[in-house]
């Protein structure tokens, strides 16, 4: 499976860049707090190479083991790139498919055998919290002191009733990726990107008209409780200065004009066949722009892949934030996960709870976010982790990226969040589908999402 | 002649030569064979496609080049072989653990009078009713508290034990049929007690026990919520908790070589149908008998 | 078996032991109790009980609430428990009756007259071996819109435009029973094919000696004689109708818009999506209920008070 193989490529690099870049950290002595932790660790065992020979002859104590539970394979690339540089403690991911992640780890927090640190989705955040199975990570956060978070990261990204409950970890966000040849082909500019709603119904229709292409591989209201109807559809509602609800959380604002314009955009797109089906089940929309069906595809930020599966897309494409409307910011849905440590951590081993605050105290490094950015292929939380060299030559790419960490949102923030999802979905299908007018179905994912707002 | 009545005579005669009822009848068993064999067909078929005959349209009806490789590739992407074999351990055990439990149990209910029979076999049957997912996580709990949690020997657990009452409600059935003069003649004859269940009763079900063990294991083999949540690490998956990660999240799903290993986590259990369906068939046909 | 042999030495002893109560039935069920109450009580006690509570804090030593019949309440006052109540009903005719209905022909068909009738059994018995998850995806992908359904209808010229099979409101549900179908037409099948191979030939022969129709030989003869077949399938139908899960979660998720949600789906969201705990132990027993209600219901319309 070419996927796999370069991801163990990838490792492979990981690891002997890792092992270079370690050297040059302390011999540049950047001043980051986890450098200096690296530093000291080295400094007890009198250098890496030793450590390890004195670890076998049974002479030093055996490292302290703690479990990082993610929910896909590439992030296991986390635990070889810690360990790398530390002797005292062992990371060993364990990797869990997302739909099933949660529910084991409730059974394990509820049995009390939940793992040292959990990559938890940001937006069951506030609901862990709730559950009192998050420690408290205020404390871990001044004491790192960076300062340079991209902004929509806190508060909202990390904090829940005041307190810092999770650091970010690996950043998602949303965009779009279209094809620079196809553009040509349709008589578009392939350096400017359209921007606002008008704009990208003209470039769809031109695409339409003077190529065989589909415009766009959209999908908003597809099964599977994937969270599309956030990360596709909400980037358009803050892009008109619209909101799912309230700041009080008292009341949903779903069946404002921002949601009725970016809902009518969508519905424009797909009645005019500018896209493929929104409502899809299948809602993977990079497979068609990947094999040239469609010339712009709404994705996610993880696209790297895209280099292997097709090197002729790859080379030729662009990236750049959603349209918005009229007088808009465009906006962006910054998902991904928290990195957290279950409370009963705390209780049940200061020891393990010490070495899990180490590994987020990496994870916040520049050398933890330069595995999150090219062993894993998602967005660091600093914006340090954005400047290096990786980056700089993939600029194309990156520089939309960079811009929607800056405009873009965190999920709206709710322990019921989850439950909302159902609502918004069930509005979009219905709309698109052409069973109600935008009108009428955003006005009944009101009231629906406010009598899951005030159960309270 | 009534509509029902053709009807019935179309599907149930036996008379010989090919009349307009046989002709139709093979039809509608063709149809039916089309309807099974196309989804299955075009199982196999994908799964011996490269990666880019995947989702064109229109659709490759046939693999062209057909190739093992998907096969390969999937079968690199963990550790297959020991899934193969901790699905095995888990529905043998599963099956040998159920019917070692549900045998004398189902004997007692069915072949002896004593008070509280009905309750319990009311009991049984509304166990039979549990949606067993809604147990999921405090029998987690328990089994973490036992230290069961991550070992295939949890898991044999909590299938034998959601497949307690299946088991019973089948060879229940199955033993209430039996002549009740045997126990009586063997009893009379001065015969011991274990040896009557164990060399009169057992032989004359062991139709029933193949039967109700082959759909134990059918199912356990399948099964992945609970294999999903009890097992962790990836030394002790079964295939359906291996086939999960062919869905990930990010990226779409390699279809070739899910389906590739979905014939080959099917292929065992077709083949065991086929062996035994004749085993199988005769088993069930104990549950008719009043 | 040890369990059975260790069971057995203990009949031996106490067979010895004369008193009044027979203690062989007792010692038979003995293992199948203590496994019950092992495995089984706990979970299904505690989860009785959190049917009653809310989960303030989770954790061995978590906190809960007592909250008296409300998650009872919550349930059945969700708008969406009926929608999937009533999606159900329609989803039983897939689970249970067609497959019935479908099998009992086939059974029928097959049993007289056909050749290659145990490789025939075997093939239809094939789909209820494939995983459901794969029969999930197999079947989605044949009904999409660039998928073989639609190419092979668009071929033959019924249709112009694709059918959206599982994104319709109208569709979704009635799509995941054709594959609902197709797995379970081969379990009833085998199940009544093997109570048809046990029915005496002879009555077949008096009755037709006698004269009777074929529809009142079916009606008076087979049917009746199916009857503890027939009921089995209502029960094991009944049961996963209401339990029955993965079939349609993979397939639609219960969409568009809940359009093909059961109460399964619901209650699996409900429990493991949106962590209410104890309304998804409430929602839990209300499906056991149901279950148990109409199991019960079945058996006594069959007439007998036992299968």
């Amino acid at each position: 499976m070419q996927e796999i193989e370069r991801r163990r490529l990838l490792q492979g690099i990981a690891a002997a860049g890792t092992i270079g870049l370690a050297g040059c950290g302390g011999g540049g002595g950047n001043g980051d707090g986890s450098s200096d932790g690296n530093g000291g660790t080295g400094g007890d065992g009198g250098g890496t190479g030793d450590t390890q020979t004195a670890n076998g002859g049974g002479s030093g104590s055996s490292p302290i083991q703690i479990t990082l539970r993610e929910r896909d394979d590439p992030m296991a690339a986390y635990a070889p790139a810690f360990n790398e540089g530390h002797d005292d403690i062992e990371v060993k991911a364990s990797i869990q498919p997302p739909e099933e992640k949660y529910r084991s780890l409730i059974s394990e927090i509820n049995a009390g055998n939940a793992p040292e640190v959990v990559g938890l989705d940001v937006i069951y955040l506030p609901r862990f919290v709730e559950l009192g199975a998050l420690a408290d990570l205020g404390p871990l956060y001044n004491e790192m002191g960076h300062d340079d978070y991209f902004d929509p990261l806190f508060p909202d990204f990390t904090t829940w009733n005041d307190t810092i409950h999770g650091l970010p970890f690996w950043i998602d966000c949303s965009v779009y990726v279209y094809n620079k040849a196809h553009f040509e082909e349709a008589g578009l500019d392939p350096e400017s990107p359209p921007e606002t709603f008008q704009e990208f119904l003209d470039a769809s229709r031109a695409i339409k008209e003077n190529t065989d292409y589909t415009p766009l591989a959209l999908n908003l209201a597809g099964s599977g409780s994937l969270g599309l109807e956030l990360f596709f559809f909400m980037p358009h509602v803050w892009a008109g200065g619209g909101k799912l609800f309230n700041e009080e959380m008292t009341e949903s604002l779903i069946d404002q004009q921002p949601a009725i314009d970016a809902l009518k955009f969508f519905k424009t797109m797909y009645e005019e066949d500018l896209s493929t089906d929104p409502t899809s089940n299948d809602t993977w929309t990079l497979p068609p722009f990947i094999n040239q069906s469609t010339s712009m595809a709404f994705s996610a930020g993880y696209i790297s892949h895209i280099a292997d599966q097709a090197p002729e897309v790859w080379e030729n494409m662009g990236t750049a934030m959603f349209p918005k409307p009229e007088g808009g910011t465009q906006s962006s849905f910054l998902g991904g996960n928290a990195v957290v440590i279950p409370e009963q951590i705390k209780q049940q081993s200061p020891e393990k709870f010490e070495a899990a605050k180490e590994f987020i105290r990496w994870s916040q490094s520049e050398d933890g976010m330069r595995t999150t950015v090219e062993d894993i292929g998602y967005l660091p939380p600093r914006q340090s982790g954005l400047e290096t060299d990786y980056v700089e030559e993939q600029s194309h790419l990156y520089d939309e990226f960079t811009r929607a960490m800056e405009q873009g949102h965190a999920p709206p923030m709710h322990p019921k969040i989850i439950q909302m999802q159902d609502p918004l979905n069930g509005a979009l299908a219905r709309a698109l589908l052409g069973e109600q007018t935008p009108e009428e179905a955003l006005s009944q994912a009101k009231s629906e999402i406010d009598s899951i707002l005030q159960q309270g | 002649m009534s509509v029902a009545d053709r009807l019935t005579g179309f599907l149930d005669t036996d008379q010989g030569g090919l009349t307009l009822a046989q002709v139709l009848r093979y039809i509608a068993v063709l149809i039916a064979v089309l309807f099974v064999l196309i989804p299955l067909y075009w199982m196999v078929a994908t799964s011996l496609k490269d990666a880019a005959q995947i989702g064109v349209f229109p659709p490759n009806l046939v693999p062209d080049p057909a190739t093992l490789e998907p096969y390969f590739e999937a079968w690199d992407t963990g550790p297959w072989g020991q899934y193969f074999i901790n699905t095995v351990i888990v529905s043998s055990g599963a099956t040998i653990g159920a019917l070692a439990i549900a045998t004398p149990a189902a004997y007692a209910l069915a072949r002896f009078d004593f008070p509280g029979s009905n309750p319990i076999y009311l009991l049984f049957m509304g166990l039979l009713m549990i949606p067993a997912q809604i147990l999921l996580i405090p029998l987690y709990n328990l089994l973490a508290n036992l230290g069961l949690v991550d070992t295939r020997l949890g898991l044999i657990l909590v299938y034998s034990t959601f497949f307690l009452a299946f088991s019973v409600f089948l060879l229940h059935s199955f033993m209430t049929n039996l002549p009740e003069s045997l126990e009586e003649a063997a009893r009379i004859g001065g015969v011991p007690e274990w040896k009557i269940f164990g060399k009169v009763i057992l032989p004359l079900v062991k139709p029933g026990l193949t039967a109700t063990g082959m759909l134990i294991f059918v199912f356990t083999w399948n099964e992945f919520l609970f294999a999903l949540t009890i097992l962790q690490s990836e030394e002790l998956y079964t295939i359906s908790v291996g086939l999960q990660s062919f869905q990930g999240i990010h990226g779409a799903t390699m279809y070739n070589q899910l389906f590739a290993m979905s014939t080959l986590a099917t292929l065992p259990v077709v083949i065991l149908f086929a062996l035994f369906s004749d085993k199988f068939i005769e088993g069930i046909a104990g549950l008719e008998m009043q | 078996m040890s369990i059975t042999g260790l069971q057995n030495r203990i009949v031996r002893r106490l067979r010895f032991d004369r008193s009044e109560i027979d203690w062989k039935p007792y010692l038979y069920l003995l293992p199948a109790f203590v496994m019950i109450a092992v495995f089984l009580a706990y979970p299904l006690v505690d989860t009785f009980i959190l049917s009653f509570q809310e989960v303030v804090t989770l954790g061995i030593q978590g906190e809960k609430r007592w909250v008296g019949l409300a998650n009872y309440e919550a349930v059945l006052t969700d708008p969406l428990f009926w929608r999937s109540a009533k999606n159900t009903i329609i989803f039983s005719f897939g689970m249970l009756v067609i497959p019935l209905f479908l099998g009992l022909g086939l059974a029928m068909v097959i049993n007289r007259g056909i050749k290659g009738k145990s490789s025939l059994r075997a093939l239809i018995f094939v789909p209820v071996v494939v995983p459901i998850v794969v029969a999930g995806i197999v079947f989605s992908w044949i009904l999409s819109p660039n998928g073989l359904l639609n190419w092979g209808l668009t071929a033959v010229g019924l249709i112009e435009r694709p059918i959206r099979f599982l994104n319709s409101i109208e569709l979704s549900l009635p799509s995941v029973m054709l594959m609902v179908v197709w797995k379970r037409t081969g379990y009833y099948m085998v199940i009544l094919l093997a109570g048809l191979q046990g029915l005496p030939n002879d009555v077949y022969e008096a009755a037709k000696i006698m004269g009777k129709s074929r529809w009142a030989m079916f009606r008076y003869i087979t049917l009746p004689l199916l009857k503890p077949a027939i009921l089995i399938v209502v029960v094991l139908g009944i049961i996963d109708s209401l339990r029955a899960f993965a079939h349609v979660y993979v397939m639609t998720g219960g969409g568009p818009s809940n359009a093909s949600e059961i109460l399964s789906t619901h209650f699996y969201k409900v429990a493991f999506s949106y962590f209410n705990f104890g309304k998804g132990a409430a929602y839990g027993f209300i499906l056991f209920g149901m279950a148990l209600v109409l199991s019960v219901i079945a058996i006594k319309l069959s007439g007998g008070s036992e299968i």
